[in-house]
């Protein structure tokens, strides 16, 4: 895999290149796996171009050769084949069934939530995720007795329990604590059966273990209706808000007023985990390139994974991802990963300051990481926030943030939810 | 000569201080521990009912001072010292001395994770026994999470060493 990698370095020269080598038969001159995998990967990136070039028998062409030349001949169990196997699928979706979504591969079976605990239980990156976010908002809850934590990723509650417990071993107490659970069918948990089920646990827990707390689900159609009187939030609580890889999903629609909206709900703190890549570019061959290169390393990072019976829901969990990037459009096409720095650009714009992460956050991600049996993983702090990469390629970002004062202009809140500001300059 | 030897030394009896019994078992580490519990059966009960016995095996190896009574009640309330030992401080020490990275010291905060995820298992058990009640009434599982019936939490595998029970 890492021969390969090294190719990859000026993407857009080698496509340029292959245009000679489509003419030439495919005769390999050696039998070596990594020559295979490097042509694999031209194969993969010309394709990918003819279909952007709407070239699309040339594009059919490549894929009868790469899945009856290439692939026979490369091992489809681990490194490139297997990866490769998975955009080859995928482009031939793209081809042939665009309309079909994710139903065609047989991959609408098992339930997202499922594949989602697979990848939460074997993998570091969603532990990552909940363990830096609660250490966020954690300090954000400092000193304040009562708080209210709204969340867009709820799944199955397992960020939770840890935050529930830091809590009550709080010197001064734990405070009041309310959790607002927020159902969408924009989100990734859909139509989320088992909600109720999750926060009745979660209050069991928290009862345990003598936390006060409270449990309320909001239901909305779309999720940049959200308004802040839907939430009940209190004047006398502290909020946090918690988007664990769902915040991209709504970068195909309005993004910008549901920003706005959590604005207007005064947070203290913002806790934001995205996908630290770049499969947002109207271009499809940029896409592709860029989703090929982050889930090699992430299927990469898989194979040092200890939990071999989850490994397949893994691969299907990732398989689904890679299939709405690559076949998808419009608003069909909700794996909208943009990485932190255009994150920034865009929360900046919307009001929202950045929170450092601090040290503890970073001391509990390595310590998390030392737990974690494989080696390969890193944890790396850049302007405050903290992302988690494999082999030094970073792979998940997590930040915070906060709602910016302007001294030049303050904002009210009405009571419908909007804002309106007004500016002394 | 013999027998009055041997009446002095059956003067004493460990079984009979319970509270020294109690101070020399929270010295031993888990293994030792674990096969001390075998001994007879006021061992067993001694390392069963008295967690704080286990307490010590857990928190011992934490430089800063010792953890609030806060922690104590937390702990008991999740599932008691032994279990915590079983099902955390165990695995993740075997880790750390794998990767012979920092030594046996732990931090606060190591200890503070650990606990954490001691939570998350107590978490995820309550929703595999809530699915066992809820099975025999719903046969429909929408709940992906059970797997079987022994409650064995499946995110802290990633800290366990495949074991052949």
């Amino acid at each position: 895999m890492r021969v390969v990698s090294d190719t990859w370095a000026d993407p857009i020269e080698e496509q340029q290149n292959s245009g000679e080598s489509q003419q030439e038969p495919l005769t390999v001159v050696s039998n070596v796996e990594e020559d295979i995998g490097i042509r694999l990967v031209h194969a993969l990136l010309t394709c990918a171009e003819s279909i952007q070039r709407d070239e699309l028998r040339l594009a059919t062409l490549l894929i009868g050769e790469m899945r009856n030349g290439m692939m026979t001949r490369v091992n489809t169990g681990s490194g490139i084949g297997k990866v490769a196997s998975y955009f080859i699928d995928a482009l031939s979706q793209r081809l042939y069934q665009p309309s079909l979504g994710l139903g065609v591969m047989g991959l609408g079976s098992v339930p997202n939530d499922v594949l989602y605990y697979h990848f939460y239980e074997a993998c570091p990156y969603l532990k990552f995720a909940h363990f830096t976010a609660n250490q966020a908002i954690l300090e954000a809850f400092e000193g304040h007795t009562s708080a209210h934590v709204i969340d867009f990723s709820l799944m199955h509650g397992l960020q939770w329990p840890a935050l529930i417990q830091a809590l009550a071993l709080r010197p001064s107490g734990p405070p009041l604590l309310r959790l607002t659970a927020i159902s969408s069918p924009s989100l990734s948990n859909g139509h989320n059966h088992f909600i109720h089920e999750t926060g009745l646990r979660l209050a069991q827990l928290a009862q345990s273990i003598n936390v006060k707390f409270s449990f309320r689900v909001v239901t909305i159609s779309r999720l940049e209706d959200i308004k802040p009187w839907m939430v009940h939030t209190s004047p006398e609580e502290v909020v946090a808000i918690n988007s664990i890889l769902q915040l991209h999903r709504l970068l195909g629609s309005d993004i910008d007023s549901f920003l706005n909206s959590i604005r207007c709900l005064n947070p203290k703190i913002f806790t934001i985990v995205e996908q630290e890549a770049n499969h947002n570019q109207p271009e499809f061959l940029l896409r592709f390139t860029e989703a090929l290169h982050y889930y090699s390393a992430m299927f990469d990072s898989l194979e040092a994974c200890q939990v071999e019976a989850a490994k397949p829901l893994i691969e299907t969990y990732m398989q689904r991802e890679i299939c709405n990037i690559v076949c998808c459009e419009g608003s069909a096409r909700v794996e909208r990963h943009e990485s932190l720095a255009k994150w920034h650009i865009r929360l900046s714009q919307a009001g929202f300051g950045p929170l450092r992460m601090g040290y503890n956050a970073f001391k509990q991600a390595n310590m998390l990481l030392t737990l974690c049996s494989a080696e390969g993983y890193s944890v790396q702090e850049s302007d405050g926030s903290l992302t988690l990469g494999w082999h030094n390629r970073p792979l998940f970002s997590a930040s915070a943030w906060q709602v910016k004062v302007d001294k030049n202009s303050f904002v009210s809140v009405t009571h419908d939810g909007s804002s309106s500001s007004s500016s002394s300059s | 000569m013999k027998q009055k030897k041997k009446s002095k030394s059956s003067q004493f009896c460990i079984n009979d201080q319970p509270d020294i019994l109690v101070e020399v078992l929270k010295r031993l580490d888990g293994r030792s521990l674990g096969v001390a519990s075998c001994v007879c059966r006021l061992w067993h009960s001694i390392s069963k009912s008295d967690d704080s016995v286990w307490e010590y095996v857990c928190f011992r190896h934490v430089s800063s001072p010792p953890p609030p009574p806060s922690v104590r009640s937390l702990v008991r309330a999740l599932g008691g010292y032994k279990r915590l030992f079983m099902v955390c401080v165990r695995p993740a020490l075997c880790r750390v001395n794998r990767n012979k990275l920092s030594c046996r010291v732990w931090t606060r905060q190591g200890a503070q994770l650990l606990l954490s995820l001691f939570c998350v298992d107590y978490y995820e058990k309550l929703g595999a026994n809530n699915n066992n009640n809820n099975n025999n009434n719903n046969n429909n599982n929408n709940n992906g999470i059970t797997h079987s019936n022994s409650g064995t939490s499946s995110s802290l595998m990633f800290l366990c060493k495949p074991v052949n029970v």
